[in-house]
């Protein structure tokens, strides 16, 4: 019982773009889930490298606008932002290029 | 043929590219010039800057009147494309800056442009030919590898009202169906080879300052992420984000396999990737398909567009047939999706509207081989692809109901699938002075959800975050409008400027590159003094051909349609928009340039043009 409530309240983490391939993984089950999106990128870095928060973060510590961190289409946009347990969070590298008219 | 000098005072109204080529195509034209008719304009306009070591300055612009968006199918509209490769750089360093092709050939003829000389010669043995091979024989017949070649395919042959120009595997001058424009010149292709120096005011100091720059920009994490997956990026950030075109999300049932065309999918295919001349980003993949039915398959792409116009808009979710389609398109020298003419036959015959009667076979969803052979049909003029060739004009050869299914903006054709959930690009699309266009003046980076303190660092004054927001939008898409057209006619690349990021190039270091390489030093109210121009000429274009008006940058109703509920709002929104965007251009409340606006921009002698 104890084991499944904990397994509800993991967070999956999606990856696309630059940072997948940093990862070398699409996917990943945080779990104990981390409580802010500083949490989030502790915990990465610890799995893999530095080299998570580098890619993450700007020079002046915040946020690279390079990606977006989203929950249910939500932007997170400040490292103190909340995450609610049992989410999906999606880090995905942003651009606006390339368009189309169909 | 006659060669001039471009009068310093086109370069200092206009700089170059887009601005003069405007220029001309306003007073060579009038409204009664029949876009397939020998009067109408082929301008070749390389930026100020083209070939020469700046941000992504491979890029110059193809302008003439478009038949793809006129108010009938022997009147005009506004057409322009800019492209990139390797071609117009050439041109530079062949001595020329713009052509300005007139008339009609009674034979199929291609340009050879070497070293301040022009020759016209035969094409006959060209004409049939792919955009590929044609490309491949007259860099061939030159015996000079290094030769560049920018041709038109079957397409732009066969007066396909879709075609574009396609130089390398995939820079394609699309949009305007500007290839059939050659086409009905029979001007096969324009090949180009120069060897000549260009003299520039500070060689050492432009040098060290591109180095510099170009280390910063590769240095920057959104450069990084262009440079190793390219423009299919979009299709997840879109998903995610909630501001992409609901075609992208993959329809109800299909979601899944929607991603089936995310960007990381083509990695297993890319040889690597592939950039236009000089420029840091290499933004492109080359693609090769080792296995399976598409074996074989090499080329450059597919871009974002191609992903959602042959894939997800087609609901087509196999990656290696929409890559395969890609090059066929750019083999034919025609838009993918025939410009949206596929998907809008495959809605009207799964909705019952034209049968096997009028098409000759059934037209499904995701039915990659009918996509291939209807695509093929397009651009030979067979069967019903020779009423698809026709673009909007089709509607004139199909039941009248069709017409529900396409709503336009100043002359061009959209679809309900274009429909956004971005205030900026809605507006943008709405005001773009190349009708309906989604890349005139979009704000791109209004999707990067920076926080209203980084915008208003960027701006100068409060813009929503919000992407559904209204206040602010309206002046910065009247700031791209202007940083784009300063842009555009320095020969720079948009993508390296402020559309992917906040932290791209913009006025200080254009000042900075014109200054090193033209001694000129232009403050930055005078660069947007002549951006200012150069889209007041285009308004007056717009005005001349009856679509430059108020009632002309309102939203389609199938767009409306899909707004729903948030229709009444969104239209009340609008035009509270439309002020303050007029106000911006120092435009009347309907939308059209006052006599004092005109004065200050020294166009008053344009505006009183025949038909304007
Ligand atoms: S960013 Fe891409 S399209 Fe622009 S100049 Fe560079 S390679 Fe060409």
């Amino acid at each position: 019982m104890f084991h499944e409530a904990l397994k509800e309240m993991a967070i999956t983490i999606k990856v696309f773009g630059m940072l997948r391939s940093i990862l070398g993984e699409a996917s990943l089950v945080l779990d104990p889930p981390p409580a802010t999106v500083h949490q989030l990128l502790n915990e990465l870095s610890v799995r893999y490298g530095e080299r998570v928060r580098e890619e993450l973060l700007d020079e002046g510590g915040n946020l690279d606008y390079a990606y977006g961190i989203f929950v249910a289409g939500e932007k997170l946009n400040n490292l103190s932002a909340k995450i609610e347990d049992g989410v999906e969070v999606v880090i995905a590298s942003i651009i606006a290029g390339g368009d189309h008219s169909y | 043929m006659a060669q001039e000098e471009v009068p310093m005072e086109w370069r200092q109204k206009f700089l170059g590219a887009r601005g003069i080529n405007m220029f001309l195509l306003a007073t060579l034209t009038d409204a009664t010039t029949n876009p397939l008719g020998p009067d109408n304009p082929l301008i070749v306009g390389l930026g100020l800057l083209t070939g020469l070591p700046g941000f992504g300055t491979g890029r110059f612009n193809i302008t003439a009147l478009s038949p793809a968006t006129g108010s009938t199918p022997y009147s005009g509209n506004i057409g322009d494309s800019n492209v990139g490769g390797h071609v117009g750089p050439e041109l530079k360093y062949a001595g020329f800056d713009h052509l300005v092709i007139r008339g009609q050939s009674s034979v199929p003829v291609y340009l050879v442009v070497a070293n301040d000389n022009i020759e016209i010669r035969d094409a006959s043995h060209l004409w049939g030919k792919d955009t590929w091979e044609t490309q491949q024989i007259i860099k061939r017949e030159s015996g000079d590898e290094r030769t560049r070649v920018i041709c038109i395919g079957p397409a732009g042959e066969n007066l396909v009202r879709m075609a574009c120009f396609i130089t390398g595997l995939k820079d394609a001058a699309g949009g305007s169906g500007l290839g059939s424009v050659a086409g009905a010149k029979r001007l096969k292709a324009i090949a180009v080879r120069g060897t000549k120096d260009v003299s520039v005011a500070y060689p050492k100091e432009l040098v060290e300052y591109f180095s510099e720059q170009t280390k910063r920009l590769m240095s920057q994490k959104w450069v990084k992420a262009l440079g190793y997956l390219g423009t299919p990026l979009r299709m997840t950030a879109a998903k995610v984000g909630g501001w992409g075109e609901a075609a992208e999300f993959g329809v109800e049932g299909r979601v899944e396999e929607a991603e089936g065309l995310n960007a990381e999918k083509l990695l297993p295919y890319s040889l690597g990737m592939s950039a236009c001349l000089g420029c840091a980003i290499h933004c492109r993949h080359r693609h090769l398909i080792k296995e399976g039915r598409y074996a074989g398959t090499r080329g450059e792409g597919p871009e974002y567009g191609a992903l959602v116009g042959q894939g997800a808009a087609l609901r087509n979710y196999d990656i290696e047939s929409v890559t395969y389609l890609n090059d066929l398109c750019n083999r034919l020298g025609m838009e993918v999706n025939a410009g949206g003419m596929l998907s809008f036959a495959i809605e009207l015959f799964e909705s019952g509207l034209i049968g096997i009667e009028e098409t000759g076979r059934p037209l499904k969803w995701g039915d990659r081989d009918t996509i291939e052979v209807l695509t093929q049909d397009i651009a030979y003029r067979r069967g019903f692809g020779d009423v698809l060739a026709e673009g909007k004009f089709a509607l004139d050869r199909l039941p009248p109901e069709a017409r529900r299914y396409l709503g336009f903006i100043k002359g061009a054709a959209t679809s309900r699938r274009e429909w956004k959930t971005v205030t900026s690009f809605v507006l943008s699309q709405l005001t773009a002075s190349l009708p309906a266009h989604v890349y005139r003046s979009r704000p791109g980076i209004d999707i990067l959800g920076l926080p209203a303190g980084a915008l208003k660092a960027l701006y100068g004054r409060y813009v929503d975050p919000d992407i559904k927001g209204y206040q602010g939008k309206a002046f910065m898409v009247w700031w791209h409008e202007l940083l784009y057209a300063i842009c555009d006619a320095l020969g720079c690349c948009r993508f390296l400027t402020v559309f992917n990021s906040p932290h791209a190039p913009q006025y200080e270091e254009y000042r900075e590159l014109l200054r090193l390489t033209t001694g000129w030093d232009l403050s930055i109210p005078k660069l947007q003094e002549i951006a200012e121009r150069i889209y007041t000429v285009e308004r007056l274009l717009l005005g001349r051909f009856g679509v430059g008006m108020r009632k002309d940058d309102r939203m389609p109703e199938i767009w409306l349609e899909v707004a729903g509920s948030e229709a009444a709002e969104s239209k009340a929104k609008f035009e509270e928009l439309l002020d303050e965007y007029y106000q911006l251009h120092s435009w009347d409340q309907n939308g059209i340039p006052t006599p004092e606006t005109l004065e200050r921009l020294g166009i008053v002698d344009l505006a009183s043009l025949k038909g304007t």
